[in-house]
């Protein structure tokens, strides 16, 4: 026992020492890190781990410890590993190589002895090792230990990684080419501008590139609507595109065709380097969209889109002119029964005539497509033109088709390609079209209630207050101007608005577009969400529909149903028997009163028509009546007066305007006379009507306004004229004189004389004389003789004059200034003699009390004047009166100095 | 005579004793109760020892006396040391209390359970006064938890006694709860966008991008590093690639070069990085060589070469709170550079934390 003691003492002081040593606690590396080569979440990827040594010992493997998320291979194969690529000053790790061993989160790799203070680094290099966690943070900790030959922790730390949503940067540029770097030569061959309707226009583009590079381009061609003549904004589509007569561009690329912007464009990838005149066709078609006499001009914009560029257009515009179809010389007898002789349909190819987008919206698109016989239909679609692998199908045979896309998705482009097949089974492919669907939103619409159709002044369709909101239906001659407005709320974000006008049996039925006029017509927006478009009926009866497009912002196209019209014939005057129209024939309308079951005369506090009316050349009456029951009496020359009663009313096929035959009868003095009367009275109505309309304009009171007083100035300036007895064309000098006179006063000479009677030698008063310049007509100065027939003038000395005598009866004679010296010096006086020929005395009496009375009113014309001008200046403006205030104020002037002037009387020895 | 003034004097003095006798002999003073009192043990564990303490009496309404000094009796079971080892203080005292005034710095006395103070009169009634002890050797709690009382007292300088008041005080096992808290190692990365567009670039001027921020925080002792690797190129030359034009802009030099390069004088793609925010910590940000020297561009037609292998582009030496680089991608072309409109690369950003 006293021997073992000592043992199991040494015993327990070895297993001390020994467990002293075997858990010697292990120290941390100065530094440790994990860099991962990609930093974003779910992404697998290679590494970097790099760690510094505190301890020394005799290091056999490393552990890495993936943080929890992490996905870790486990196989050891995936965990390749190298030293290069290191960060800078560190040191590549002794011994490392793949993994050895791999546990949970823990990769194993072998590792020789290290040395203290040195940062050692080695990188997994096999993406296939190690997958990043799903979701980002910061709270990804892993830890790094090295091991020696005992598997005994020598040195460890642990290490934090930061995950991201995204790691990259996309860096994006542009190099631009230059716009001449391309040809896109637009040109036409088709002549004859200004175009009829219906004529197709060829065009060539000659394109390419002269880049030294193979690039891509986009050949893009645009088409304008049309500009009216004498309007500045493009307001009708006039032109459609001709459906399959786009050419392929280059490598056989096939054209894309917008139909809502107006498009076609060859997207060319790898076009050869220097390569030009390259061609590409196309053909637009004239419509009849618009049917007025002006011309419509349009443009076809070529242009290539480059590499950052786009090229400057090519451009042609051609015009288009309406060309009236030809009328025919007589109209049918009515009642005539004949039965038309069946025709022979002309076999055509088959051919898609016409492609409509009608509808755009977030999810929906609808394309009507017109063909040329009754076909089936298969759209192909998608959203490249290079996968159309969505079908759309109408197996019905018909030669209108109206197709929806449905569950489109939005704002994105989609593509499709029609093919129509017929009964024979033969088949015809369109080109490919594109449109793209709107962003998220609520189309715009129309309010029903108010919608307001007018022609020629006379309100067709207006909303009733307080009644249901519906569609107007319109009975409406054909080819008659009428103008329609609406109100749409949501109005800030629409584009613009189109409206188009359909024949109403559009589906299923061979209509064609000849007799579909006045289409396609831009509306205007006159006030907030307020638009107002004008249209022309079409010339052929039937019932149409009237649509507004509207296009907004987001990239919706809603159709809006209008209106139905019914167009009809105009109301007709025929000559019955020879079914020659009635020129000239005098309509008087009268509408019916239900409730007191009379007709009552239409004037215009009923109807804003013209009543009566007179027919034109064709027997017609071109103003439209609104919905209602009529009476019409029809009365002219040589005819038997006629009454008919109409019915307007809102059943489509309802109403529609007489044609009336009037029975001729032989000439009747008190027919024509009473016919006359009544057309003399019409006149007379018609007349006053006019004045009634004239006097309430507030331009035609300006004008009076401004005559009146022109009127009163001119008197003003004539009577004082008259006052003063110098005629206005002697104005000027008789105050020249004047001045003169006064300036040189000192230096005047007395010029006096006497006036006697020749016939009895007795002086003669009252005698007017003037002081005529010498050589010349004009008026200086003037006087009048007294009871004893003197006078005197004040004269510059060494000028001559000339003395014109004139008193009534007497006969005016003129002396020359050195006779009358003579004269004078011989103390002669100056005669003058009574009229030698036969003068009324009664004439010349008027004459001078005119005169006489004009310059008495001298002054209140003048007052009058001024505060006319001073009136008119304040309500009119000032700068129109200005003239008229300054004649008046020169006038004033004269005046005044006038009444200080007074001649001299020289006392003659 | 002499008599009745003898007599008189007499009924005098009698009339007059009980006056004087008020003077004469001094009024007798009842002690009172202190309307509050309460001794506070900085520790309540059992046994423990040097225990300091704050003692609080509130005066009652009315004057018992002068006070002279103060008397704690401590609990039986609390083991007391010598008068010197109480030291008191008037700081820290509890929210409404008034310092004991003229409390004595060290005890007076300690005899058996009772610590004297000597301290000034508590001239105001109705009043907290505390004060507080602590001292080596002072105090030590008694060795079991248990509910202990004892009392406070006021005396007159000549130990009259003025006021008094119990107290209790609970002594317990252990009465120290351990909080714990681990901050683990942390290490944020954030990049403010995706996209560098340059657009359309030019012959004759330096194209910038839109500047993107790359933010850092970490308490990673040693600080951080981060890398960039673009996806064109070689290990050593980037470069903006177009697959249309099957051509690239290429990086005007190296990325093993150490200085930034300035494209006014040539062509090329390049990266520039600067550090637009040192962010609060110990770290401090480095583009030095090794480390981002290539990006550190001064101007704004400077960077530095972006290969396929990661290049540092900045580092830090100590923990960071929000460290922020700010990478803008530069370029100019030659005239005779292809024309495309699909030059691109991608920036691989990274960063790492050295704990």
């Amino acid at each position: 026992m006293r021997r073992i003691f000592p043992l199991v003492i040494l015993l327990f002081i070895f297993s001390i020492l020994y467990l002293a040593f075997s858990l010697k606690a292990f120290a941390t590396f100065s530094e440790v890190y994990l860099r991962l080569d990609r930093q974003t979440t779910s992404v697998a990827t290679t590494g970097l781990i790099c760690a510094k040594p505190a301890t020394d010992d005799a290091e056999n493997s490393v552990e890495i410890t993936f943080p929890t998320g992490f996905t870790v291979s486990t196989s050891t194969g995936n965990w390749t590993t190298a030293t290069t690529n290191l960060p800078s000053g560190a040191t590549a790790w002794s011994g490392i190589g793949t993994a050895i061993s791999i546990s949970g989160q823990t990769v194993t790799f072998p590792s020789s002895n290290l040395s203290t203070g040195t940062l050692y680094c080695f990188r997994w290099t096999n993406n296939a090792a190690l997958t990043t966690a799903g979701s980002a943070g910061e709270s990804y900790n892993g830890s790094v230990a090295t091991k020696n030959t005992g598997g005994s922790t020598i040195d460890t730390s642990n290490f934090a990684l930061g995950l991201i949503s995204a790691d990259q940067l996309a860096v994006s540029a542009t190099v631009a080419a230059n716009p001449t770097d391309f040809q896109a030569d637009l040109s036409s061959s088709t002549s004859g501008s200004p175009f009829a309707q219906n004529t197709t226009i060829d065009y060539q583009i000659n394109y390419g590139s002269y880049l030294l590079y193979p690039s891509s381009i986009i050949l893009e061609v645009e088409w304008t609507l049309g500009t009216i003549e004498g309007s500045s904004v493009p307001s009708v589509e006039i032109v459609d595109y001709v459906v399959g007569s786009a050419s392929n561009g280059y490598g056989s690329t096939a054209p894309v065709i917008d139909l809502v912007n107006r498009k076609i464009s060859w997207s060319i990838s790898g076009f050869p380097a220097n390569t030009v005149d390259q061609t590409v066709t196309f053909k637009l078609k004239t419509n009849s969209a618009y049917t007025g006499s002006k011309q419509v001009n349009f443009s076809a914009k070529a242009r290539i889109i480059g590499p950052g560029m786009q090229s400057a257009d090519s451009t042609i515009t051609r015009g288009y002119k309406y060309s009236s179809p030809a009328t025919p010389t007589s109209t049918p007898t009515p009642g005539l029964t004949a039965t038309p002789t069946p025709t022979t349909t002309p076999v055509s190819a088959l051919a898609i005539s016409k492609v409509e987008i009608r509808n755009i919206s977030v999810d929906k698109a609808v394309v009507f497509v017109r063909t040329s016989s009754a076909t089936s239909l298969i759209i192909k679609y998608g959203t490249s033109p290079n996968s159309l692998n969505q079908t759309l199908r109408d197996s019905t045979l018909a030669i209108d088709h109206l197709l929806s896309f449905g569950s489109l998705g939005s704002k994105t482009k989609y593509y499709f390609r029609i093919t129509v097949t017929n009964s024979a089974g033969s088949s015809t492919s369109s080109d490919v079209f594109t449109f793209e669907t709107a962003a998220s939103s609520q189309a715009a619409k129309i309010d029903i209630n108010s919608i307001v159709i007018a022609s020629s002044d006379v309100i067709l369709f207006a909303p009733k207050p307080g009644a249901k909101a519906e569609i107007p239906i319109i009975v409406l001659p054909k080819n008659i101007p009428y103008s329609f407005h609406f109100f749409i709320n949501d109005f800030a974000l629409i584009e613009r608005i189109k409206m188009v006008l359909r024949n109403k049996k559009v589906l299923g039925i061979s209509t064609l577009d000849q007799g579909i006029s006045a289409s396609g017509i831009e509306v205007f927006e006159i006030g907030d969400g307020v638009y107002e478009g004008r249209l022309k009926a079409p010339l052929t009866t039937g019932v149409y529909e009237l649509y507004a497009q509207i296009f907004d912002k987001n990239g919706n196209l809603a159709e809006n149903l209008i209106a139905n019209l019914q167009i009809v014939n105009r109301f007709t005057v025929l000559e019955k028997g020879t079914n020659n129209p009635v020129e000239s024939a005098r309509v008087f309308f009268y509408i019916y009163n239900s409730r007191s079951k009379l007709f009552n005369p239409i004037h215009l506090g009923i109807l804003s028509i013209e009543n009566p009316a007179y027919t034109n050349p064709q027997g017609e009456l071109v103003s439209p009546l609104p919905l209602g029951k009529y009476k019409a009496e029809i009365m002219t020359v040589g005819y038997k007066p006629q009454e008919v009663i109409f019915s307007l009313d809102t059943s489509l096929s309802g109403g529609k305007y007489p044609t009336v035959y009037l029975e001729k009868t032989p000439f009747s003095l008190i027919a024509a006379g009473l016919y006359f009367t009544t057309v003399g009275t019409d006149v007379l109505n018609e007349l006053q009507i006019l004045i009634q309309n004239f006097s309430q304009s507030v331009r035609f009171f300006n004008f009076m306004a401004i005559m009146i007083l022109t009127i009163f100035v001119y008197l003003t300036i004539l009577a004082f004229s008259f006052r003063i007895k110098i005629p206005l064309h002697s104005f000027l000098h008789y105050i020249k004189h004047r001045r003169e006179i006064k300036k040189n006063l000192d230096k005047t000479e007395e010029f006096s004389g006497l006036i006697y009677d020749q016939q009895t030698k007795q002086p003669i008063p009252n005698a007017d004389l003037f002081l005529v310049e010498k050589g010349g007509t004009k008026t200086l100065a003037h006087t009048t003789s007294d009871s004893e027939g003197k006078f005197s003038f004040k004269k510059l000395p060494n000028v001559f004059y000339n003395l014109q005598v004139m008193k009534e009866t007497y006969e005016p004679v003129l002396f020359t200034e050195p006779k009358i010296l003579k004269k004078q010096e011989a103390s002669l006086p100056l005669y003058i003699h009574k009229h030698s020929r036969h003068v009324s005395l009664v004439t010349e009496q008027i004459k001078v009390g005119t005169k006489n009375t004009l310059a008495i009113l001298f002054e209140t014309f003048l007052i009058t004047s001024l505060l006319l001008e001073l009136t008119i200046g304040y309500s009119l403006g000032w700068m129109r009166a200005l003239p008229f205030i300054t004649l008046s104020l020169l006038n004033l002037i004269l005046w005044v100095d006038h009444l200080g002037y007074k001649t001299p009387l020289i006392e003659i020895e | 005579m002499k008599i009745r003034s003898l007599a008189k004097l007499l009924i005098f003095f009698l009339i007059l004793t009980p006056f004087l006798a008020v003077f004469i002999y001094p009024a007798k003073v009842e002690a009172g109760t202190f309307s509050q009192t309460y001794v506070r043990l900085d520790r309540v564990k059992a046994a423990a020892t040097n225990v300091s303490g704050l003692v609080c009496a509130q005066t009652p309404s009315s004057d018992s006396g002068t006070e002279g000094k103060v008397l704690v009796t401590f609990p039986t079971g609390f083991t007391l040391g010598i008068a010197t080892t109480f030291d008191s203080s008037i700081t820290n005292l509890p929210s409404g209390a008034t310092a004991w005034p003229s409390i004595s710095a060290k005890a007076s006395d300690v005899t058996g359970q009772v610590v004297t103070f000597t301290s000034a009169d508590l001239t105001a009634t109705s009043t907290l006064y505390c004060f507080r002890w602590s001292g080596t050797g002072s105090v030590q709690n008694p060795s079991a938890a248990n509910n202990l009382s004892g009392s406070i007292a006021t005396q007159t300088g000549a130990s009259v006694a003025v006021d008094s008041g119990n107290y209790a005080v609970s002594v317990i096992a252990d009465d120290q709860i351990s909080v714990t808290a681990t901050v683990p190692l942390i290490f944020t990365l954030a990049l403010s966008d995706v996209s560098m567009p340059l657009g359309s670039l030019s012959t004759s001027t330096v194209t910038s991008s839109t500047s993107r921020t790359l933010s850092i925080g970490t308490n990673a002792a040693a600080g951080w590093i981060a890398w960039v690797k673009g996806a064109n190129g070689s290990s050593t030359v980037g470069s903006l690639h177009s697959t249309v034009a099957n051509a690239d802009i290429s990086a005007p030099d190296s990325c093993a070069n150490n200085t930034p390069t300035d494209l006014t004088s040539t062509t090329g793609y390049v990266l520039d990085v600067d550090i637009t925010t040192d962010g609060g910590g110990t770290g401090t940000i480095t583009q030095a060589s090794n480390f981002g020297a290539e990006y550190a561009g001064s101007n704004s037609t400077s960077g530095g070469s972006v290969c396929t292998d990661l290049q540092p582009i900045a580092a830090s030496n100590g923990t960071t709170d929000g460290d922020l680089l700010t990478l803008t991608a530069r370029a100019k072309v030659t005239a005779t550079q292809a024309a495309a409109s699909d030059y691109a690369d991608t920036l691989t950003v990274i960063a790492t934390g050295r704990f």
